[in-house]
């Protein structure tokens, strides 16, 4: 269960406009094909109205042709037969004006058809006292088809306009069909529209109150990285899991601080104490050792032979000495007392003599020591602690590669003088040589070995001072080779004058 | 014309469209429409009365005539953009430059135009018409119900002694005893039949005789004024539907059209008729039965006519298109 309070959710916040936005596109479309699926149907039941209608009244066009048809035949040749084939034709036609009757017209359709039915009834009424005239003995009124003959065409206009009608019913019927799925496009057009509007509206809350916050964040985690210091990030009053983030983030902030604070105190206290022990022991260390060189210098002069132990007693002492002495630049590079004496120094000068004083341990130690020392070159450098750099990378080689050649080569490059020490021993690690230059780092845990794991940092620690550069890379035998930059000409800053420390 | 009532028509129109305008802001379109003094006329004025035509941006204006055949005359002419008239009038024109071009029926009616006789003529029915004088404006429907009502009683026109009298003219003529019978439409014929006092006249009704009034235009302006051609068919279509659900509307425009008219008898003559608009077969066949009868009587030529062609659909069909029932044309 998390530490930090959270009363609001942002996934909450942000998934509801998109579950609405869904549920609102889905309904929109459910509505569509709903409301469409509904007019089909009501249009596909007016068009089978329609098709009814027009099959009604072209059997009825029919009937009544065949009505007019036996009306002058009978009128020609009057008999019951021809009267009989009139009234069988009409009597048709009267059940197909019934069943156009008894269908749902619409409004005009009706009005249409109540006046075809009323020119119908005249028609038949005159066409009636026609026959009868015609088929009695007294001859039919002068003017009498005259009237039926206007009456019928009058008929068949009506009929005609009825037929005209119901077609356009059809043409009417295909346009609202057509508006109403232009309409129906036209809504699914809009909905999309305020869809992708909407999805953009939540795209750039998301941006707002989560993207944002999150760079924010990540900037200011930067800064906290980079500058080593307690920043706040931003968000932590939200109560969202963004807010739940950047409480959190403050709080392994603050933690990690507070860490480094401490860790710090007790690097400081460290140093001190490594400081405070180093001075301490450099007293009666140089005090012993003064003892057994003197004691050795009294046998030497007896024309004694010095016993063996003082001879191991006097290297002990040195290594000691040694080791005292890297302490010692370890608390003065931590205190930035780390001084240089700039002068014109030959490098190639200070790589003999340092390769000379460490020939007997390269000798122990079965490293072949190879010379390529170039002359010339020279710059203002701190002759003492270019001494000390060879000395370190030396004794690196004899600690690390026992028994394999080591070269020290001095060249040029351009305007900068260049150091090399190559051994062949099993060189450095990949995953190590960005710490190798790290206090305290060590190539290897062995303690037989020995060492404080100073020598390369102060070695970096010089160089740096000098306005160089150093580095290590694999040599070609895959043993390890460490070379170092060191600017000929003086440069205007990142070098320390002479007698200054930095 | 009668410009009296003329005058009493247009200060109410002017100002309404005066109004209308100043309240628009936008320019009226001016539309003249020749009308007859006939109840034919009801839907045109009931629109004019109600502002129809202005809500349609309209600015009409109505010249009344006492014939639809001399309102078709002034529009044929070209001094008015519509008018209102009978059919006959329009067949007689058909094959005439410029071709009228019908845009809508406005009334249909069987009861509308009559004969009506003096009694002491012997004349009860349309038979006793033969040797009879029979006075009627020519080239009006009046002739062409005159023609269908003699020959459906089976006289000839030959046996008619037919004479041509002007509207103003008829009740004078018949109570003058200048002519035996007269052919005459609403409300003339009334006051032809009140003329000769009670029991002096005989009214003769054809049942199948049917009168169309109808309006119309010239070619050129239902070419060029489409838009306002339909704005005024719009604003009729209206008015039919206001007088199809209080049939009392048109009476009271016909009332302040005739405050000369008794209304007990504008009520009685306005129910011989039906305020229809539309362009349909029916009125087609009625057309080319005039188209015959004329033909036979040698008063058009014998040649085909494509009467289909002069009726002009196109505006009615664009506002009312259930209105049209007649396959598309011009």
């Amino acid at each position: 269960m998390t530490r930090f309070a959270q009363r609001r959710s942002l996934g909450r916040e942000l998934l509801l406009p998109m579950t609405g936005l869904a549920t609102v596109a889905a309904l929109a479309f459910a509505w569509v094909t709903i409301d469409w699926v509904l007019v089909a149907r009501r249009l596909a039941a007016e068009v089978r109205l329609v098709r009814a209608a027009n099959a009604l009244l072209y059997e009825l066009e029919q009937l009544s042709s065949d009505a007019q048809r036996a009306v002058l035949y009978h009128q020609a040749f009057p008999s019951p037969a021809s009267r009989a084939a009139v009234e069988g034709a009409e009597a048709q036609a009267s059940r197909a004006a019934d069943r156009v009757s008894a269908l749902a017209l619409p409004a005009r359709g009706q009005e249409l058809w109540r006046e075809f039915i009323a020119v119908r009834e005249q028609r038949l009424a005159l066409q009636r006292e026609f026959l009868d005239a015609a088929g009695s003995a007294i001859p039919p009124e002068r003017g009498a088809f005259a009237r039926w003959d206007l009456a019928s065409e009058r008929e068949t206009a009506l009929l005609a306009d009825f037929g005209v009608y119901d077609v356009k019913r059809l043409d009417r019927i295909v346009q609202r069909a057509e508006a109403r799925r232009a309409g129906a496009l036209a809504a699914l057009a809009a909905t999309l529209l305020a869809a992708a509007a909407a999805v953009l509206l939540v795209a750039m809350r998301i941006r707002r109150r989560v993207v944002r916050p999150l760079l924010a964040m990540s900037a200011t985690a930067e800064r906290i990285a980079l500058e080593k210091v307690a920043l706040p990030v931003e968000g932590a009053e939200r109560q969202d899991e963004i807010g739940l983030l950047a409480r959190a983030l403050n709080q392994m902030t603050a933690d990690l601080v507070l860490a480094s604070q401490r860790l710090g105190a007790a690097l400081a206290m460290r140093d001190e104490f490594l400081s405070i022990a180093s001075h301490e022991l450099k007293t009666p260390l140089t005090s012993l050792k003064l003892h057994l060189d003197g004691a050795a210098r009294r046998l030497e002069a007896s024309g004694s032979r010095a016993p063996g132990w003082m001879a191991a007693a006097q290297r002990q002492v040195r290594r000691l000495e040694a080791l005292i002495e890297q302490l010692l630049d370890m608390s003065r590079i931590r205190a930035g007392r780390l001084a240089l004496d700039l002068e014109q120094t030959d490098l190639a000068a200070v790589a003999r003599a340092a390769a000379g004083r460490l020939a007997p341990e390269l000798e122990r130690a079965g490293n072949a020591l190879r010379l390529e020392l170039a002359p010339g070159v020279s710059g203002r450098w701190d002759a003492g602690r270019l001494d000390q750099i060879v000395t370190n990378l030396l004794s690196n080689a004899v600690k690390y590669a026992p028994g394999t050649p080591v070269s020290l080569r001095v060249r040029a490059d351009g305007e900068r003088g260049v150091l090399e020490v190559e051994d062949g021993g099993s060189g450095v690690p990949a995953g190590l040589r960005a710490r190798v230059f790290d206090p305290f780092e060590r190539g290897s845990t062995a303690r037989a070995l020995g060492g404080l794991g100073l020598g390369l940092f102060i070695v970096r620690q010089i160089v740096d001072a000098h306005g160089g550069e150093v580095r290590v890379e694999e040599a070609p035998g895959g043993g390890a080779r460490f070379v170092v930059f060191l600017p000929m000409a003086e440069v205007a800053s990142g070098v320390a004058p002479s007698g200054v420390t930095v | 014309m009668h410009r009296g009532r003329f005058r009493t028509i247009a200060p109410s129109l002017a100002f309404a469209a005066a109004c209308s305008l100043a309240c628009s802001g936008h320019p009226r379109e001016r539309l003249s429409i020749g009308i007859v003094r006939q109840h034919a006329a009801a839907l045109v004025l009931l629109a004019a009365q109600e502002g129809f035509f202005q809500d349609e941006g309209l600015d009409v204006v109505l010249e009344e005539f006492d014939t639809g055949r001399d309102a078709f005359g002034a529009a044929m002419e070209g001094r008015l953009d519509l008018a209102t008239v009978y059919t006959t009038s329009v067949l007689l024109q058909a094959l005439r430059d410029p071709s009228p071009r019908i845009l809508t029926m406005l009334h249909q009616s069987g009861q509308n135009t009559v004969l009506v006789a003096r009694a002491d003529r012997g004349i009860r029915t349309a038979r006793d018409l033969r040797g009879k004088t029979i006075g009627f404006p020519r080239n009006t429907s009046a002739e062409f119900f005159l023609r269908t009502l003699a020959e459906f009683a089976g006289v000839g026109w030959d046996e008619l002694r037919v004479v041509d009298v002007s509207v103003q003219d008829v009740p004078e003529a018949l109570s003058a005893g200048r002519v035996d019978a007269v052919a005459i439409w609403t409300p003339v014929c009334d006051r032809a039949a009140r003329a000769l006092g009670p029991g002096g006249a005989v009214t003769l009704r054809s049942d199948l005789y049917t009168d169309i009034s109808v309006l119309v235009s010239r070619p050129e302006v239902v070419a060029s004024r489409r838009a306002a051609l339909e704005s005024a068919l719009r604003a009729l279509v209206r008015a039919k539907q206001l007088a199809s659900a209080d049939p009392e509307r048109p009476l009271a425009a016909l009332r302040r059209a005739f405050p000369e008219m008794d209304p007990a008898e504008l009520r009685a003559q306005l129910q011989r008729f039906q305020l229809r608009l539309g362009a349909s077969h029916l009125l087609l066949q009625n057309l080319r039965s005039e188209a015959e009868w004329f033909t036979r009587a040698g008063r058009l030529p014998a040649v085909s006519v494509d009467l289909r062609s002069i009726v002009a659909t196109g505006p009615l069909d664009a506002v009312e298109p259930e209105l049209v029932t007649l396959e598309a044309g011009p």
